[in-house]
């Protein structure tokens, strides 16, 4: 073969090297990257049918309150309409620190407002709210906290807030969690009739109302 | 079919590159964005979608603003976090360590070190505490670190703490100036492959580890290192023949939940150097097995044992040959007592310690055997919502000086939500090492240098005062205050032509150190860090130690660093470190600046590429050492390839 010949072929398989590459990458890249927004507000969804409040008695649909964080609410607003946990819709409401926070089942305090945490901990105790932080640490008094390391968003669990607070968390969530602080009752009080046969059978109904909702 | 569609649009897009003209190019565009629509439209599954567990594993793409709870330490802790040593491109244990703004770090030559904590380095600095996952890596021959023996797999540390200062009423004798602890990734936190492969103009290596499940509870990972480093070249332009190779494996196991949780791993490495003319090759080899067992109760207190073995060896004709086991037994329980906390334990070391005559140094005898205990309490009292104080008592026991005590009280000051004021006053103790008392030179009596039979240990007295703020989520800083009073610091005396190791030397260290961190831009953090010395040591009456104290410590004056980390894109990630250390005088080095850059790109999730070149602005530098042996270390680049699944 002539050295224009060999130099042509050479830039075939060169361009045929490329394309294979571009056609696996992309075929890889299925797994796609995500905004650390959109899986704090998936997570806040899902605590939502984890946890169970005292007393009984919670209203039709379920509250997320939002304070300083514009992006995690406008996720929540984006992904919350036509879901539910169990029988129960969500909505979402952002709230400035000093507000009156009844009404409230999760409260979710952004980076940014973390000094309030404390004042707010305080609050959110009396009124079984689930307080959520953002990088924060479980020593302010949250009772999950988002942890950010490693291009993973993942959250940990002081079992003396909830205990605090008048929360139970189901099993499965605290075997999600990446840590859990320092007091860890025995399974029986903390897990008190959150068995795998009540989650069984919420799960199902979400399932259901998922499938009904997006065919 | 996606990716044929993708395939298509690509072919598409080159054939019509090739024809210029600006239609093409605008259709070229739109061949793109029409391919990367498509992909999109492929990954529809959104967070919402998955559960608690698939939303565990995600990748996400911004840097965190991280907004780090203020911590209520009252010591000087600097952590260096698995993203700093991610993006800082080292290679090594050692290196890494570079990114400490508390610690010098000086390379001698390929595989040694010279590190320390507020001054006093030398290769066989002695007054820090270095653990790996709880086990203590330093000789009994000296009190020191063999750096080119410690190894392990960078992606798997989960942190490292820096304590600067004497942290020894928790930690022990020999944390006279500082601690360094390698905590790895819990196996849980280490599942699945990681496989690295790398080369470059100094090194190459190809590091794979393996986790998996065991059974309900349990989780654990397997690993295997190889590496393999080039000489260097000394300064009068002959090659040091200081070649490393060296291979490494080991594995962690961990089973049950926060409540009740065991921990076994265990390493075993061996490496070796090549010929070193002019010194002696080195050959180092070991194995170590370790075993924790915690628990925390519903009554708020935890219990901690744990108990490891460890052999390390050392083929070092020219330094310090050693063989050495170590067996260790540490207990630890930590309760409330009202709203204040206490912790207090125990422990038991048995260390059998053999060092074969070298070309110039003995031990006299040989070989020795010691039982070491420990006893320790901590009170911290909850004085207000604000103040905390907390008491520290240790009692160690060793065979040459018996028992010694380590006192230490420390007192924060939550001034605002966002400043805390710390101050420390504390008593550390270096116990005589092997090399105090029982080296000999030359190997063969009559002997010219002689370990003091009579040395005593070294101690000091510190005060610490310490300032911590984070005015902002995206600013924080602290900086610390310090003065090391020393006592009976090691001198040779001479008598009748003879050197003798005794305690002639005392003296303060007074110095600055800080650090900070600043989020310029949700894709930019600027980190700054430094030190500043002042060493004031003198002989002590009846003293003639004629070196002025050199010997104790080669210290520059101050040491600076700045960092950069920028996200380019959501793929690209940029990262320079700008170190200065002011020139070394006795023996002198000159000072230098450094600059070390890394790009890294994310190909997949799944896979990394990263280029780190270190020392960008200079050929070769020295950093420890004396002009007529001492190593130049080199401008160096690395091709790194990280996989993981």
């Amino acid at each position: 073969m002539n050295s224009t010949g060999s130099q042509a072929l050479l830039a075939r398989l060169l361009a045929a090297c490329l394309l294979a590459l571009c056609c696996v990458a992309p075929a890889q890249a299925q797994e796609a990257v995500y905004s650390a927004d959109s899986v704090k507000a998936a997570y806040l969804f899902h605590f939502a049918g984890y946890v169970e409040w005292q007393p009984q008695s919670l209203p039709g649909t379920l509250t997320i309150g939002i304070i300083g964080d514009r992006g995690v609410a406008a996720e929540l607003r984006r992904i919350l309409p036509g879901r539910s946990i169990g029988v129960r819709n969500l909505k979402v409401r952002e709230m400035a620190a000093a507000d009156d926070l009844s009404g409230v089942q999760i409260l979710f305090v952004g980076q940014d407002d973390t000094a309030s945490i404390p004042a707010l901990a305080e609050k959110a105790r009396k009124l079984h709210i689930v307080l959520v932080s953002d990088d924060a640490g479980l020593d302010r008094g949250s009772v999950i906290n988002f942890v950010t390391a490693d291009r993973r968003v993942r959250f940990e669990i002081s079992l003396r807030a909830a205990e605090q607070a008048g929360i139970k968390i189901s099993s499965r969530l605290l075997s999600a969690a990446l840590r859990l602080k320092r007091s860890f009752f025995t399974p029986r009080s903390a897990l008190a009739h959150l068995g795998d046969e009540a989650r069984e059978k919420r799960e199902e109904k979400r399932e259901k109302v998922r499938s009904v909702l997006l065919s | 079919m996606r990716v044929n569609a993708a395939t298509e649009d690509r072919r598409v897009a080159t054939q019509v590159w090739r024809h210029r003209g600006g239609m093409a190019r605008k259709c070229c565009v739109v061949a793109l964005l029409g391919s990367t629509t498509c992909l999109a439209a492929a990954a529809s599954r959104e967070p919402i979608d998955m559960s608690i567990e698939e939303l565990s594993g995600l990748t996400v793409t911004s840097v965190s603003r991280h907004a780090e709870p203020l911590s209520g330490a009252a010591a000087s802790i600097f952590v260096i976090t698995s993203e700093d040593i991610r993006r800082s491109g080292a290679t090594s244990l050692p290196e890494v360590l570079r990114l400490a703004p508390n610690l010098e770090v000086a390379r001698i030559d390929t595989g040694a070190y010279a590190i320390t904590a507020r001054g006093f380095n030398t290769i066989i600095a002695n007054k820090l505490l270095v653990l790996i996952d709880g086990r203590v890596v330093y000789s009994e021959l000296f009190g020191g670190v063999f750096w080119e023996a410690q190894d392990v797999i960078l992606g798997d540390i989960e942190r490292i703490e820096v304590i600067s200062g004497p942290a020894a009423a928790t930690w022990g004798v020999n944390a006279v100036n500082g601690v360094i602890n390698v905590i790895t990734r819990k196996a849980a936190d280490s599942q699945g492959t990681l496989a690295t492969v790398g080369a470059g103009n100094r090194e190459a290596g190809v590091s794979l580890r393996q986790g998996f499940k065991l059974g309900d509870d349990g989780h654990m990972r397997l690993y295997g290192k190889v590496w393999s480093q080039e000489e260097t070249t000394r300064e009068n332009g002959v090659e040091a023949g200081d070649q490393w190779d060296r291979g490494q494996v080991g594995f962690r196991a961990d089973w049950g939940r926060p409540a009740s949780a065991f921990t076994l791993q265990g390493d075993a490495y061996d490496a070796a150097s090549e010929e070193r003319p002019g010194f002696a090759p080195v050959d180092v080899s070991g194995a170590n097995l370790l075993a924790r067992w915690s628990q925390a109760r519903d009554d708020d207190s935890s219990l901690e044992v744990q108990a490891y073995y460890d052999k390390a060896d050392r083929k070092d004709e020219f330094l310090l040959n050693e063989e050495a086991e170590i067996f260790d037994l540490q207990a630890r329980h930590a309760l409330p007592v009202g709203i204040h906390r206490v912790t207090w334990g125990g422990g038991y070391r048995k260390v059998r310690d053999k060092s074969d005559p070298g070309q110039f140094f003995a031990f006299v005898p040989s070989e020795q055997e010691f039982d070491l205990y420990n006893l320790f309490g901590q009170v911290e009292i909850r004085v207000t919502q604000d103040q905390n104080v907390t008491l520290g008592l240790r009692y160690e026991h060793n065979d040459y000086t018996g028992w010694e005590t380590l006192p230490s009280i420390r007192a924060a000051y939550q001034l605002t939500p966002s400043q805390l004021l710390w101050a420390a006053v504390s008593r550390p103790v270096r116990s005589p090492a092997r090399l105090d008392r029982e080296i000999v030179f030359p190997s063969q009596p009559p002997y010219f240098l002689a370990g003091g039979p009579n040395f005593d240990a070294e101690t000091a007295t510190v005060y610490e005062l310490g300032y911590r703020a984070q005015p902002t989520a995206s600013l924080s800083y602290s900086v610390t205050a310090f003065q090391h009073r020393y006592d009976n610091l090691r001198s040779a005396q001479i008598v009748a032509g003879q050197i003798f190791i005794e305690n002639g030397f005392e003296g303060d260290v007074t110095g600055l150190e800080g650090w900070g961190n600043l989020q310029v831009l949700p894709a930019w953090r600027l980190g700054w860090g430094g030190m500043v010395l002042h060493k004031d040591l003198h002989l002590k009456p009846g003293a003639n130690d004629p070196t002025g104290g050199s010997n104790l410590g080669n210290d520059p004056d101050y040491q600076l660093m700045l960092r950069s980390s920028h996200n380019l894109t959501e793929k690209h990630e940029l990262d320079f470190i700008i170190r200065h250390v002011e020139e070394l005088p006795q023996p002198e080095v000159p000072a230098y600046t450094a600059l070390d850059a890394r790009i890294g790109w994310h190909v997949t999730p799944a896979m990394e590429v990263s280029l780190a070149v270190r020392n960008l602005l200079d050929e070769h530098h020295p950093e420890f050492a004396n002009a007529v042996t001492r190593s130049e270390i080199e401008r160096s680049a690395f091709l790194k390839v990280v996989v993981r699944q």
